[in-house]
């Protein structure tokens, strides 16, 4: 893995209350994030990568969702032992978060300057002169036209595009070591998408911090971020640098996502969708969680496969691992 | 811009004052049979009768007798009161402002407890707490006020006589009244003891009045803040590290102000006719027990000013509900 880690996740369990009893949307889960590069999480809804993040943030919805095993370090201290009191003094100041809805991510009724000062005033203690001041510059370096001027506007002022512009201002306020982008541009448009994917990869290397980079799609991935890991039913499947991801993906699950890109396909080739659906996450079988809708599954998929190097910082969770 | 807003609204509160006026002048003039004879009751004298007549312009068209009506009222006149021939414009004046003491102090009650519980209940739902203040808020909605008034009444009056029975201060105490707020009137004149008493006079009646808007805006509240706490501007607040009691009261409390605004208004309304019965009651020389001894007398002028005035008083109220909703939400602002 080379690099120094930012934050290394080990054995996280999450779980949701339903009416069927205690369910983990995250199970098992260990990641290493490495320090000052944009690192990709790919896997369709529902397979636990957003959980994941509210988890390391300790933000998920109360009192359904509660984090049941696992260690999270960070900066030398495991999150999920910290006071709340501890765990505020980091949230948005050393690990930040930016959501997928720039619509509703911010408050309708406090006027965007604001909404960057109060994180400002809160972790560095800036005045109010000088977090006005340095809200501007913030809005100014997320390409916001007319910074200034922008500061007293109420979010219904901006369009989708410099909301999120709005909100990654927030998110930088403090110079976080691990900025976690959740679906950033799912609610964008294609045109603004690049914009903004570029803006995180352009501020990402001025500030070096780290940021996870969560999205189901693949070709997000490609244009932003050098290390991947592909996640299905709340564990990790496949890890590899992106190239090697896309040049030669070891879990049948990650073939099957290339098969049914339309990009990675091609014109005239054909889409292969995987069969079947993500299984609920109380049903899972025995053994691989993909193994029903698996192209090449054999009897020892009902044993738990095995983390395995594939090749040289290249690994999978699989029995049969291809590439 | 906001100025343009407020020149609309008040020429709008003018059509609507214009409005209430002429259902009031037509309620008389619609009842069937002769106004003055009605004013006047079955032994009325001819000669009477006719002098009256005149002196209201009966004979006269009814466009012109609303004309006169009308001009009469911008001078602040509301006619004669039929029991005792006083101005009733005076009258009213006179009672208002105990109307208005025991209304806002109600008005105080029920909004601070009510947010306060709503609050609370919604930030721990289903605790408790919650389970008991909404218990509560369902009994207080359901209870009588004339019932609840005796009770407390007898409560806190008889049985354990630590509040007085009725009245605004006691006998002789009276302060010079300068603004008719007794209240503030003792405290102009300095009298420490009066305002404690007049204090303690205020308890049960603004109580009393206070209950059923209290009940109402506490389930408003809690309804409309748990809501709120499920948006995702809520995260992003809690992911920014904000205590949690910035987190509930600046960026929740603050969105889910918006409907309670709206109820805190309509509970304005509530208070007036609540007034009535809690005016009664605890012998509150106010508005609410004017209507009623005038109605009893058939005091048909003085009804006739009270109304007036009750709506006025609405009209003015919506009028701050929408202008308070302009100053929370920025969206109505910029678009109005």
């Amino acid at each position: 893995m080379g690099a120094a880690a930012v934050l290394s996740i080990s054995g996280l369990r999450t779980e949701f209350r339903t009416r069927r009893g205690p369910v983990a949307a995250v199970d098992g889960l260990d990641l290493e994030l490495p320090a000052g590069e944009t690192f990709g999480l790919v896997g369709e809804s529902g397979c636990g990568k957003s959980v994941t993040a509210l988890s390391i943030l300790r933000l998920l919805p109360r009192p359904a969702g509660r984090v049941a095993a696992g260690s999270i370090r960070f900066e030398g201290e495991d999150l999920l032992a910290l006071p709340e009191a501890a765990m505020r003094r980091i949230r948005g100041n050393r690990i930040s978060m930016i959501f997928q809805e720039p619509m509703t991510s911010l408050n309708p009724v406090l006027p965007v300057g604001f909404q960057i000062e109060e994180v400002l005033r809160k972790h560095r203690g800036l005045s109010a002169r000088e977090a006005r001041a340095e809200a501007g510059g913030l809005l100014a370096r997320v390409g916001m036209p007319d910074p200034q001027s922008r500061l007293d506007d109420y979010p219904h002022q901006l369009s989708g595009g410099m909301r999120q512009r709005a909100m990654i201002a927030i998110a930088l306020a403090c110079r976080p070591a691990l900025m976690i982008a959740d679906e950033p541009t799912t609610a964008l448009d294609v045109t603004i998408q690049a914009q903004i994917l570029e803006l995180i990869s352009r501020l990402q290397a001025e500030f070096g911090m780290s940021v996870l980079l969560i999205t189901h799609d693949l070709g997000v991935v490609a244009e932003t971020c050098r290390e991947a890991a592909v996640m299905y039913a709340g564990r990790i499947v496949e890890r590899a640098a992106v190239a090697r991801l896309y040049a030669r993906p070891a879990h049948p699950y990650t073939v099957g996502l290339f098969r049914s890109l339309p990009r990675a396909v091609g014109r005239g080739g054909k889409l292969t969708p995987i069969p079947g659906t993500v299984p609920h996450p109380a049903e899972l079988p025995p053994g691989c969680a993909f193994q029903e809708r698996c192209f090449q599954r054999h009897a020892a998929c009902r044993e738990d496969p095995p983390w395995a190097e594939v090749a040289t910082g290249h690994f999978a969770r699989c029995w049969k691992p291809l590439g | 811009m906001p100025l343009g807003y407020l020149g609309r609204r008040l020429l709008h509160l003018g059509f609507v004052l214009l409005g209430v006026s002429l259902v009031v002048f037509l309620m008389l003039r619609m009842i069937p049979g002769d106004p003055a004879r009605l004013l006047l009751g079955e032994f009325a004298s001819a000669e009477d009768l006719a002098r009256l007549r005149a002196q209201m312009g009966l004979e006269r068209p009814l466009p012109v007798q609303y004309g006169l009506y009308l001009g009469r009222l911008l001078q602040g006149d509301l006619g004669q009161s039929l029991r005792n021939g006083a101005p009733v414009a005076a009258e009213i004046a006179q009672r208002l402002a105990a109307t208005v003491e025991l209304a806002v102090a109600a008005m105080l009650i029920a909004t601070f407890l009510g947010i306060a519980a709503g609050v609370v209940s919604a930030v721990r739902p289903y605790s408790l707490f919650d389970t008991a203040a909404m218990l509560l808020a369902l009994v207080g909605v359901s209870m009588p006020v004339f019932w609840l008034g005796l009770m407390l009444m007898y409560l806190f009056a008889v049985r354990v006589p630590v509040l007085p029975l009725m009245g605004r201060i006691g006998m002789g105490n009276e302060p010079e009244a300068l603004t008719g707020l007794m209240l503030v009137d003792t405290l102009l004149a300095g009298e420490g003891e009066a305002f404690l008493e007049a204090l303690q006079h205020l308890v049960l009646p603004a109580v009393t009045l206070a209950t059923v808007p209290l009940a109402i805006i506490a389930r408003i509240t809690r309804s409309s803040m748990l809501e709120v706490l499920q948006q995702d501007y809520v995260r992003t607040a809690r992911a920014k590290g904000l205590d949690e009691s910035v987190v509930i009261l600046r960026h929740a409390l603050r969105n889910a102000l918006l409907p309670i605004v709206t109820v805190l208004g309509l509970n304005l309304g509530l208070l007036l006719s609540g007034a009535v019965l809690t005016e009664t009651i605890f012998s509150w020389p106010g508005l609410g027990r004017y209507v009623v001894d005038s109605l009893m007398a058939r005091d048909y002028a003085a009804v006739q000013g009270c109304i007036l005035v009750f709506a006025a008083i609405l009209a003015v109220i919506n009028l701050v509900v929408d202008l308070a909703y302009a100053a929370l939400d920025p969206r109505i602002r910029i678009h109005a």
